[in-house]
């Protein structure tokens, strides 16, 4: 039955090299060339070269966080996190994160889809289609939607683990006080 | 030759049992386990814990089936391996060889704890 392992992605975790860089932000390479993937920078880091990027991420004080059009952005804590935006430490996220492909616009801008794009790559697929599942089976038994939102929120929080699971929070509660209106 | 059967975690112990009979994809699992255990799993650590028992080959798994409501997400089903059963049983005949050693009275006790 078994197809060999699943999770052959050694190659796939091996830390990435930088390509390309632009003023839209940075693309990235698994080591062996196999993929390309995107994360886009903060206004404030648009004119640092790709070695004062890599310098500065690896002093700390970078988070990633949800920019105004949707897309996982890197940018300094000092500049994001008063803006009330949530935002996950670089040091707290695996190299596997940084280098997700966003092939879709739409795919980051739910909270939803944002919060599973930092779920562990290996695990990723098959946490996002059980909650999906879940949320599918809640709606159709009725209940009410902030309540599958609620529910969906501390599944997702106690998968990601302590280290963002209460910004996640917070994030959820925003959302669903903007659906009710208060 | 003849692999040597790795001990287990308490976790994964129960993992094995939910999967020695049947294949199951995580959502089965968590309702199995919170069904006969009253332990509610979370996704991330289930499927985190699975991914270190394949890399042991205490467990198989192959890719199941997508529907319209996991938004293109496969399922993936897992079943222990005969490792895994393996370990299993060496981990429950050391239980039940545990408590054998336990004067009788001592497990009346327990039993009436």
């Amino acid at each position: 039955m078994s197809e060999g392992s699943p999770f052959d992605a050694a190659e796939e975790l091996s830390p990435p090299r930088i390509v390309e860089y632009g003023p839209t932000g940075l693309a990235l390479e698994y080591k062996g060339g196999k993929k390309i993937s995107r994360l886009f920078l903060h206004e404030s880091m648009k004119l640092m070269t790709r070695e004062a990027i890599l310098s500065a991420i690896g002093r700390g004080g970078y988070v990633i966080y949800q920019g105004p059009d949707g897309f996982a952005r890197l940018g300094p804590r000092s500049v994001v996190v008063p803006a009330g935006v949530v935002a996950v430490d670089v040091e707290h996220v695996s190299i596997p994160m940084f280098t997700e492909e966003l092939r879709d616009p739409t795919e980051s801008r739910s909270w939803f889809d944002l919060a599973t794009f930092f779920l562990s790559r290996e695990i990723r697929e098959v946490v996002r289609g059980d909650i999906l599942e879940t949320r599918a089976k809640m709606t159709r038994r009725g209940y009410h939607r902030a309540w599958i939102e609620a529910v969906t929120a501390v599944e997702l929080a106690r998968s990601l683990g302590s280290s963002w699971g209460a910004a996640l929070w917070d994030l959820v509660v925003n959302f669903i006080k903007g659906m009710l209106g208060t | 030759m003849t692999r040597e059967i790795p001990e287990l975690t308490r976790l994964e112990h129960i993992l094995l049992s939910a999967l020695a009979t049947h294949e199951r994809y995580g959502l089965e699992i968590v309702e199995t386990v919170k069904k006969a255990m009253g332990v509610s799993l979370s996704l991330g650590g289930l499927y985190t814990t699975l991914h270190r028992m394949q890399r042991k080959q205490l467990v198989e798994s192959r890719w199941g089936e997508t529907t319209e409501e996991r938004g293109g997400a496969r399922r993936r089903y897992y079943k222990a391996s005969g490792l895994g059963l393996r370990a299993l049983a060496e981990e429950r005949g050391l239980l039940r060889r545990a408590w054998r050693m336990s004067p009788s009275n001592a497990r009346l006790a327990i039993r009436g704890a």
